[in-house]
């Protein structure tokens, strides 16, 4: 295994794909001149959606001057369109008991956008008994309280007990992952560890896990051409505290990238007809993420970065 | 190939399947008495029976060897009735080193059970050091390649085999669990029930947790072709079951 090849490959499919979304931003233009409750939950879906690509890339220091602009343009591109948080703090007004707002919001702020009066109201709903018993999936109990933790928000009661919740916390048999099972799990690390920023926060049973069956599920999902699952177990994977850099891996992603850039979610035509507008946004995303953590744990450095 | 070959279309197809449900079940059931000359009679062309248990190697023996069932002088003369009506290519012939690593392990099982083989006409020559060649082995590091490969040479894995397929599959049993789930979340439940009797052979009542689980989780996804019954009931027989 040849550690500098995968960072390159890593590098450039980060790289392609950072170019191909920075191309996709006039698709995911909000919609003007109408009230924010007409603006379709899709729009703003995938306009969130996009967002972990450019946050992960202006959280690394191993990123270069072109890439670094390029994601600087396509958070500002994405804050405008939240209409510099008003519309994210607007949302939150009009659904309290929603959590998006407030998760879509901590990736900016991650990155040093801010926005004062969604700051305090997030902590007013994060101090509710309501907070705590959201219906949610396990996993998505951790991506609010990544979020939160992203805003400077204290921990809940119950924060110690959310990992042992979810798929990957029960360490289940790992002939039972299905696709869902694969995506909540390499999110549950990714909220553990803050996308790879604290890779000790991880258990070092849920660490010993990963560190045996990662291999198995990637080349499963590499099999089968499930690319988005792919690139999140790969961004899984850069989490670890001593993550392994899986160059087959890689050049099969490579290869199956797109000339533009694009990461399709399967092989051509496998997903068939779909009502989403943009379905190859979310491994797209993933990809430049995957390859932005790999190009950064391979230096061996995580740090937090951000705007000037 | 694998090592147990692959049976072709046809009624050799069905003698193979035959042969194997057989063994499965004296494997499987509990007491009785059990013969394979008993068990095909009638069943099966008496030379297609005698393909099929030249092809089956040293797995026609493993009710006698895990099973408790006793060898009968007929059942040692019908293998040995195989070995003779079919013989083994000449060593440089293509599949050469294939035909010597099974007979190297059917003679070393017949001698457990107390059958000479010294003056049998068809084994493979060269047969005694084929069991110390490694040359087959891939690098532990790939691990798809390890589990493919010790799928493939599930035919050696039986108690009186012993040899550096054995040694090297034992140190690398971690290796093997990860083919062995890759085999179990790909549907391929004859390779994963092949790399299961691998670990179960060594696991000297010590095994992965995680192998009694994945045995009666495949048993759980059945029905299955006679090969991978079979296989699965050669895996619970080593790990101490009753297959």
């Amino acid at each position: 295994m040849d550690t500098t090849t995968t960072v390159r490959l890593a590098h450039r499919v980060a790289g392609n794909a950072l170019t191909r979304l920075s191309e996709a931003r006039a698709d995911l233009v909000l919609p003007r001149g109408v009230p924010d409750e007409d603006i379709p939950p899709d729009a703003v879906h995938a306009l969130a959606a996009l967002i972990p690509a450019p946050a992960a890339v202006l959280r690394s220091p191993a990123t270069g001057p072109g890439a670094a602009r390029t994601a600087q343009e396509l958070m500002d591109f994405a804050w405008h369109e939240f209409r510099d948080g008003d519309l994210l703090h607007q949302l939150q007004r009009d659904t309290p008991a929603a959590t998006h707002p407030v998760e879509i919001y901590s990736q900016f702020a991650a990155v040093g956008y801010r926005h004062a009066g969604l700051d305090d109201l997030a902590a007013h709903l994060h101090g509710l008994r309501a907070a705590r018993v959201t219906e949610h999936a396990p996993h998505r109990r951790l991506a609010v309280l990544a979020a939160t933790r992203r805003l400077g928000l204290p921990d809940p009661p119950d924060a110690a007990e959310l990992t042992g919740r979810t798929w990957l916390g029960s360490t289940p048999e790992p002939w039972m992952l299905d696709r869902a099972g694969a995506r909540a799990l390499a999110r549950t690390v990714l909220h553990l560890t803050d996308r790879a920023a604290r890779p000790d926060e991880l258990p070092p049973r849920l660490r010993d896990y990963l560190e045996r069956w990662l291999p198995v599920w990637t080349e499963v999902f590499a099999d089968t051409e499930s690319w988005d699952l792919v690139a999140e177990l790969l961004a899984a994977g850069m989490c670890l505290p001593a993550p392994r850099f899986p160059q087959a891996t890689w050049q099969r992603l490579a290869d199956a990238q797109l000339p533009d850039g694009t990461v399709t979610t399967g092989p051509p035509g496998a997903t068939g007809p779909t009502t989403c507008p943009h379905p190859d946004l979310h491994p797209t995303t993933v990809a430049v993420v995957a390859g932005t953590l790999t190009v950064l744990r391979a230096l061996g450095t995580v740090t937090d970065r951000t705007p000037a | 190939m694998s090592l147990a070959h692959r049976a072709g279309p046809g009624a050799a197809t069905t003698a193979a399947d035959v042969l194997t449900g057989v063994l499965a079940d004296a494997l499987t059931a509990p007491g009785g008495t059990f013969t394979l000359r008993a068990a095909l009679d009638g069943r099966v062309d008496p030379v297609r029976a005698l393909g099929a248990l030249r092809a089956s190697g040293a797995d026609v023996l493993l009710p006698f060897l895990v099973a408790g069932h006793p060898l009968t002088p007929g059942d040692a003369a019908l293998v040995r009735a195989a070995v003779t009506a079919f013989p083994a290519p000449a060593p440089g012939a293509p599949e050469g080193a294939a035909w010597a690593l099974r007979d190297a392990a059917l003679t070393r099982a017949l001698a457990v059970l107390g059958v000479p083989t010294h003056d049998w006409e068809g084994l493979a020559t060269h047969r005694l050091t084929a069991l110390t060649e490694t040359t087959s082995l891939p690098d532990p590091a790939a691990w798809t390649a390890w589990g493919a490969e010790a799928a493939r040479l599930s035919t050696l894995a039986s108690p009186p085999v012993t040899g550096t397929c054995r040694t090297r599959f034992r140190e690398h049993a971690p290796t093997l669990t990860r083919g062995l789930v890759h085999a179990i979340l790909r549907h391929d439940h004859l390779a994963a029930a092949r790399i299961a009797r691998w670990l179960a052979l060594d696991a000297a009542g010590a095994p992965d947790p995680l192998l009694p689980a994945a045995l009666t989780h495949l048993a759980a996804l059945g029905p299955h072709p006679p090969r991978t019954l079979f296989e699965l009931a050669v895996a619970r027989r080593l790990l101490g079951g009753a297959g």
